[in-house]
């Protein structure tokens, strides 16, 4: 094959610089592709314009790992020929020009990037986009991917998005997909290309056909997860565990009515894992999609509304989930169905749950910061207590980030922080703050208590390695016998968890 | 092992050996009680949940 290369040496059928300034570039942009259906393809191009997408640049033939993994176990074996390259889009906040492309601009910004596959049924693949503005500040489980192009490295935060391709891999596997590889981008597992989802799922408990694809049990998507080092904590609405004493269960639990129209235990239960950065797999009767980040927000008679976001694979990044109980995309009036479950891929060595530590930290934080509330000091709790103001908020980090941030918080004590430091814990720790809710409306520091918990300790007995509250903090040794308990002066302070105040 | 700051406690109260001292022992066995259960919910779910299917 003869390639043709331009003035500047790149062959010209490899690479394409658009500028996007007009409406009419996008729509162009949107009618290069042909998809079924367009909208995970519309939806990229609408984020990549809101955060700020001035330029694209198109690398054809680009190989692209995933693709080529798909391309291997399907499209090499259908009977049409299918290219064995994609394309990739790649956005950056300024125009550029073509004879700049080997020595871009210093300052330029990549916004993100869509590979596009040679497969109408499933255009988009692997992408990470920049989250639009209005939603950057929900999204706690953003990750940073490094771009390469001719030799330039460029990076972007955003949360990792594909669409399924309908035969090798459905919602299920797509889904799989982005939380995995929010994974390997943080460094918890090794990178895995997407048809690994499909060819590596357990067949003895497949009820039917592996291809084409109909999707994953939930047996086969744990298992497989599992094998990918990143095994799932599995919820059910219906029987969504609510830590403290003397809940009743929600209302309408005896309605018959499906679990999932009535069971908001689920919305702080998926709030724990976006708090650590963990995205949440959602399952309803007949689809699956992944939770990315959610926001706060004062609705009717509620000061705490939360709104979550979603990466649909079949409607696209960065979607609004205004209602779990009735939920309906509120942009497209898309209905979708009961939610059914919620899967939480997470590494090796969390095994305590979140909700046996928040369970054990809400009895002893109170009790602690009473007992520590001595010489004048306020007890920070009880005053929120009395205000309706107390809250707590769970979240895993690893012991380094943790102790690494502890410098960040503001007003922190030398001696608290001091303690903390030196505090001997688990590669992964819990820790369950108690929050005044007052102050986090105003978005100021609002943590004013923290038990830290060892993530390999059992749901029966939540190890506590450190617990502060009032005017003490108590570090246990590695035989959980106190250490110290001594005195300390910690206000309010800001919280660790993902992007919270 | 050594515990060389178990008796710098900074006032005349002795050291807290663990939180878990502040509970009464009615506390500690409703806690306890509450946490089997939610264990027992988790097995539950997972037995109950194994053909569910995804996509």
């Amino acid at each position: 094959m003869t390639v043709s290369l331009d003035e500047n040496g790149a062959a010209d059928d490899d690479v394409d610089v658009i500028e996007l300034e007009t409406d009419a570039d996008w729509a162009a942009l949107l009618a290069r592709y042909d998809g079924r259906p367009m909208r995970p393809y519309e939806r990229c191009l609408e984020v990549a314009r809101e955060a700020g997408a001035a330029s694209v640049v198109i690398e054809a033939n680009y190989h692209d790992d995933d693709y080529r993994s798909e391309y291997y176990a399907l499209f090499a074996q259908l009977f049409p020929t299918v290219p064995d390259g994609a394309d990739r889009l790649i956005f950056f906040d300024a125009s550029v020009a073509r004879d700049q492309l080997a020595n871009l601009p210093p300052g330029l910004h990549c916004v993100g990037y869509i590979t596009i596959r040679p497969h109408r049924l499933g255009l988009v693949g692997r992408t990470v986009l920049q989250p639009p503005p209005d939603l950057a500040s929900a999204v706690t489980t953003a990750v940073t991917d490094t771009i390469h192009l001719y030799g330039q490295r460029f990076e972007v935060t955003g949360v990792p998005f594909m669409q399924q391709d309908k035969q090798l891999a459905r919602c299920a596997q797509a889904s799989a997909w982005m939380c995995h590889y929010t994974a390997a981008r943080r460094g918890d597992v090794r990178r895995r290309p997407v048809a690994d989802f499909s060819v590596h799922a357990d067949r003895t408990t497949a009820q039917g056909r592996m291809m084409p694809s109909d999707g994953l049990t939930v047996t086969q998507l744990i298992s497989l997860m599992d094998a990918f080092e990143l095994p799932p904590i599995l919820y059910r609405m219906g029987s969504m565990p609510s830590p403290g004493r003397d809940k009743p269960p929600p209302v309408g639990h005896d309605s018959g009515a499906p679990p999932g129209t009535w069971d908001h235990r689920a919305i702080s239960v998926a709030c724990r894992y976006l708090n650590s950065g963990y995205p949440v797999l959602i399952g309803t009767e007949d689809h699956a999609f992944v939770l990315c980040g959610y926001e706060r927000s004062v609705r009717d008679d509620d000061p705490d509304w939360i709104t979550f976001v979603r990466h649909d694979d079949q409607r696209g990044p960065y979607l609004r989930v205004d209602n779990i109980l009735a939920d309906q995309d509120p942009d497209t009036g898309v209905i979708y169905g009961p939610w059914e479950t919620m899967l939480i891929p997470v590494p090796n060595d969390l095994w305590l749950q979140p909700e046996a530590a928040e369970d054990v930290a809400r009895q002893y934080l109170p009790a602690y910061s009473d007992y520590a509330a001595v010489d004048g000091v306020v007890d920070l709790l009880a005053d929120a207590f009395a205000r309706d103001a107390l809250a707590f908020r769970t979240y895993a980090i690893s012991q380094n980030d943790y102790k690494a941030r502890l410098a960040g918080r503001g007003s922190i004590a030398p001696d608290l922080m001091q303690r903390l430091r030196f505090a001997r814990m688990s590669r992964m720790v819990w820790v369950v703050e108690a929050i005044d809710r007052d102050l986090r409306r105003t978005e100021q520091p609002s943590v004013i208590g923290e038990a830290i918990y060892d993530a390999t300790s059992a749901d029966g007995a939540p190890g506590l390695l450190a617990i502060w509250a009032g005017g003490r903090v108590w570090v246990a040794d590695t035989t959980g016998t106190g250490r110290f308990d001594v005195p300390t002066h910690p206000g309010p302070l800001a919280s660790l968890a993902n992007r919270q105040p | 092992m050594s515990t060389p700051d178990a008796h710098q406690t900074g006032s005349s109260r002795p050291p807290l050996e663990h939180p878990d001292q502040l509970l009464d022992d009615d506390e500690r066995e409703e806690l306890h009680a509450r946490l089997e259960r939610m264990a027992r919910t988790r097995q539950q779910v997972r037995t109950e949940s194994a053909t569910l299917r995804f996509g």
